[in-house]
């Protein structure tokens, strides 16, 4: 098995280049810093050469996380064939790490991705090639252009199974050398022209407007009409084609049996599918966001502010991610090179709703909100930021060690957003929600309808949920959830699953109330008769309940692997303790008990100090050596 | 240091050096040193090409002036307030 590595400098369009090679869909991105980890896949047609895409480093002396592990990775593996991707527009900057993997006598095919428009490029191939032995291939991996030639000589080299020696250190001088060559040839890029687009974006006055226009309009569209209309033409569909399929299996089929294909099969998928327009209009946004080059005008825009609250501008890429999945978003962290930074992102990322958590919102909001529905949505996330931004200014303010940061960030350039990119990967995105409704959720509906329709003593219970298992089991903790106005252990119950993946909740509240559609499930909410029925004050103490409280299993375990169990452990137990504490607040208060609020919101403060002062203590060890220590 | 800011028409009347966090928008200069004691810190610029003797303009301030974006040769660069102040700079354009 033969690996070939892409190198190179961040965002110069490696992992388009590795989509192209492999047929994958990994996630690009205009903005440096996307690709956090490393990725392996066979080449197209061929499984005996491995394709591995590392995150780009400026030089192999990095030391942000993500350059570490590409550096390490380098050094391990510098006897198979490198091919180190530039970017046309900065080839003198990329030839300095092009000059350090010479160093180590690594084996080094140069890639030029060519996007802009250069003078004399041509020029340089031939030179490079003739003066320095060396293979190049101009590209244009966004567009997959002349990216066969670079194919064929990597199975050209798989045959030969030679080592690829393309410099030898007799000729690989020095790095003016390679320098020399651009000079020699008068290579001139283009540069980038001024734009307006520019101006306006980052304009002191209107960039906030604009950032403030841009997101209501993605909200808008994807939970106000646009987004219902499509959401109730998918679940539509889907009911017609359960009710053809249904009186077939109905007949001659015992009662549990038609009860489990009904609610333990049917009506859960179909709850959650209804809902993939919204997710898919959700993440096609973000993704001609992330395209055009605005994302990273955002971190620059939002540096100032964050920084002032313990945060960076780099966790602005990390924080967006968290409104599509904390798990990715928690991995998206590596780019920040302060730890300290970095975990404080990841504790407030929780509060940043990721899609998952968009179904229930959206049933709730247009159940008890009725018309209002979109605007509530808007104001949860908006709530949800707030509350996040609240716990990074308290960890910012009052732990011992005060976090200075150094914002350096390369601004990557705006263009159009490459219909082909967003398509594909939006239409990734659709295709996991599916992957995921059809794999991990289904499968746990089975094991919320079994747990939910059977006693302790495996007895079949068609309607009485109570004195099931997971009644039981909801019954004991019922008491601690009095405050929150939450009556009915079903509810405990649709809680308890969402914490194995959030698309759970709407599911289990399907199966607790023997609802087989949506609008059932909505008549049942507001019905203080049924199992699954709340007061409006319930129903906006659930709905801050879900907002807060901690992100599913994959997202925790994500959180180990990257900050230790410890401190994952910590984060999920203060995630639970505000969300607890929030939603009494904003049960109290809607449901008129003022006073207690009151006490509530104190108690929510303290326990808040005094978590965070705890924490704290260990978490930051770093020094500012930027400005002595004048900016703490 | 002697720091004597353009006038409205970005004449410059008489600066030998300043710091880069006192760039106001549409400044044009060279770096002169940069002061940073982090290691990795010098290295990141170095490695973006913020480096003695480059050219750069300053393209925009952020909030309350507190990260600056710069255009040089290789592209451009958004640097936090922090490290600015630890850039010395020389304007280009003269009298």
């Amino acid at each position: 098995m033969q690996k070939i590595i892409l190198v190179g400098n961040p965002n110069t369009g490696k992992t388009t280049l590795f989509n192209t090679l492999t047929g994958q869909s990994e996630r690009v991105g205009n903005w440096h810093g996307v690709t956090v980890d490393i990725k392996e896949h066979s080449l197209r047609n061929s499984n005996e050469i491995i394709i591995v895409d590392l995150p780009g480093l400026y030089s192999l002396d990095g030391y942000s996380p993500e350059e570490k592990i590409s550096a390490k990775y380098i050094d391990e593996h510098k006897n198979n064939l490198i091919v180190n991707v530039c970017d046309a527009c900065n080839l003198k900057r990329n030839f300095k790490l092009t000059q350090q993997l010479l160093d180590r006598g690594a084996n080094v095919v140069l890639a030029i991705n060519n996007t802009g428009k250069t003078q004399n490029l041509e020029k340089v191939v031939e030179k490079l090639k003739k003066q320095f032995s060396v293979e190049v291939f101009i590209i244009d991996a966004r567009k997959c252009k002349n990216c066969k030639d670079l194919i064929n000589y990597i199975h050209k080299a798989k045959q030969n199974n030679t080592k690829l020696q393309i410099l030898n250190k007799d000729n690989s001088n020095s790095m003016h050398s390679l320098s020399d060559v651009l000079n020699e040839c008068s290579y001139k890029t283009d540069g980038e022209k001024k734009q307006i687009i520019d101006k306006l974006l980052l304009s002191k006055w209107l960039s906030i407007p604009i950032f403030i226009f841009a997101f209501m309009a993605v909200f808008f569209i994807t939970f106000g009409s646009v987004g219902s209309y499509l959401s109730e033409l998918i679940g539509n569909a889907y009911a017609n084609v359960v009710d053809c399929l249904f009186p077939a299996i109905q007949n001659n089929t015992s009662n549990w049996f038609v009860s489990f294909l009904k609610n333990g099969v049917f009506a859960g998928v179909g709850a959650v599918i209804a809902f993939l327009p919204q997710i898919t209009l959700i993440f096609m946004f973000m993704n001609i966001l992330d395209d055009s080059g605005y994302l990273s005008r955002v971190a620059f825009m939002f540096d100032g502010v964050l920084s002032k609250i313990g945060l960076s501008g780099k966790g602005v890429l990390s924080l967006l991610t968290g409104f599509g999945c904390t798990t990715s978003a928690i991995l998206v962290t590596r780019n920040i090179e302060n730890e300290c930074v970095r975990k404080n992102t990841a504790m407030v990322l929780p509060d940043f709703s990721c899609s998952a958590k968009l179904p229930i919102f959206m049933l709730f909001c247009s159940v008890f909100f009725k018309m209002l529905g979109f605007f509530a949505v808007f104001c949860i996330y908006a709530i949800g930021v707030l509350i996040g931004l609240f716990v990074a200014i308290i960890l910012a303010k009052f732990g011992k060690d005060k976090v200075c940061q150094q914002f350096i960030m390369e601004m990557p350039k705006m263009h159009f957003p490459n219909v082909h990119n967003v398509f594909k990967r939006t239409l990734y995105h659709a295709k996991d929600f599916l992957v995921r409704v059809g794999s991990m959720i289904f499968v746990m509906n089975i094991v919320v309808w079994l747990l939910s329709h059977f006693s302790f003593t495996l007895r079949f219970l068609p309607s009485d949920i109570n004195a099931s298992i997971i009644g039981v089991l909801s019954n004991v903790v019922l008491p601690a959830f009095k405050p929150l106005g939450f009556a009915k252990p079903a509810i405990i119950m649709a809680l308890m699953a969402g914490l194995v993946a959030k698309e759970m909740v709407i599911t289990s509240l399907m199966l607790a109330g023997g609802a087989s559609t949506l609008s059932e499930l909505s008549g049942l909410l507001i019905s203080s008769d049924s199992v699954v029925g709340l007061s409006k004050a319930g129903a906006c103490a659930f709905i801050v309940f879900v907002l807060l409280y901690p992100a599913c299993i994959s997202a925790f375990a994500m959180m180990s692997k990257e900050f230790g169990r410890k401190f994952a452990i910590s984060s999920a137990v203060f995630q639970l303790s505000i969300a607890y504490i929030f939603a009494v607040v904003a049960f109290s208060f809607i449901s008129g008990h003022i006073l207690f609020a009151i006490m509530f919101t104190l108690l929510l403060v303290a326990i808040m100090l005094g978590f965070m002062i705890k924490l704290r203590k260990p978490m930051c060890k770093e020094k500012c050596y930027a400005c002595e220590g004048k900016c703490l | 240091m002697v720091v004597f800011l353009h006038n409205k028409k970005q004449r410059i009347i008489n600066i030998e050096c300043m710091v880069l966090s006192d760039c106001k928008k549409g400044f044009e200069g060279e770096i002169v040193a940069i002061n940073v004691q982090d290691k990795n810190i010098d290295i990141r610029l170095l490695n973006l090409g913020v480096e003695p003797h480059g050219k750069f303009t300053v393209l925009f301030e952020a909030f309350g002036h507190k990260t600056l974006l710069i255009a040089i040769s290789g592209g451009k660069v958004a640097i936090s307030d922090n490290i600015c102040k630890k850039i010395e700079v020389k304007p280009t354009c003269k009298k």
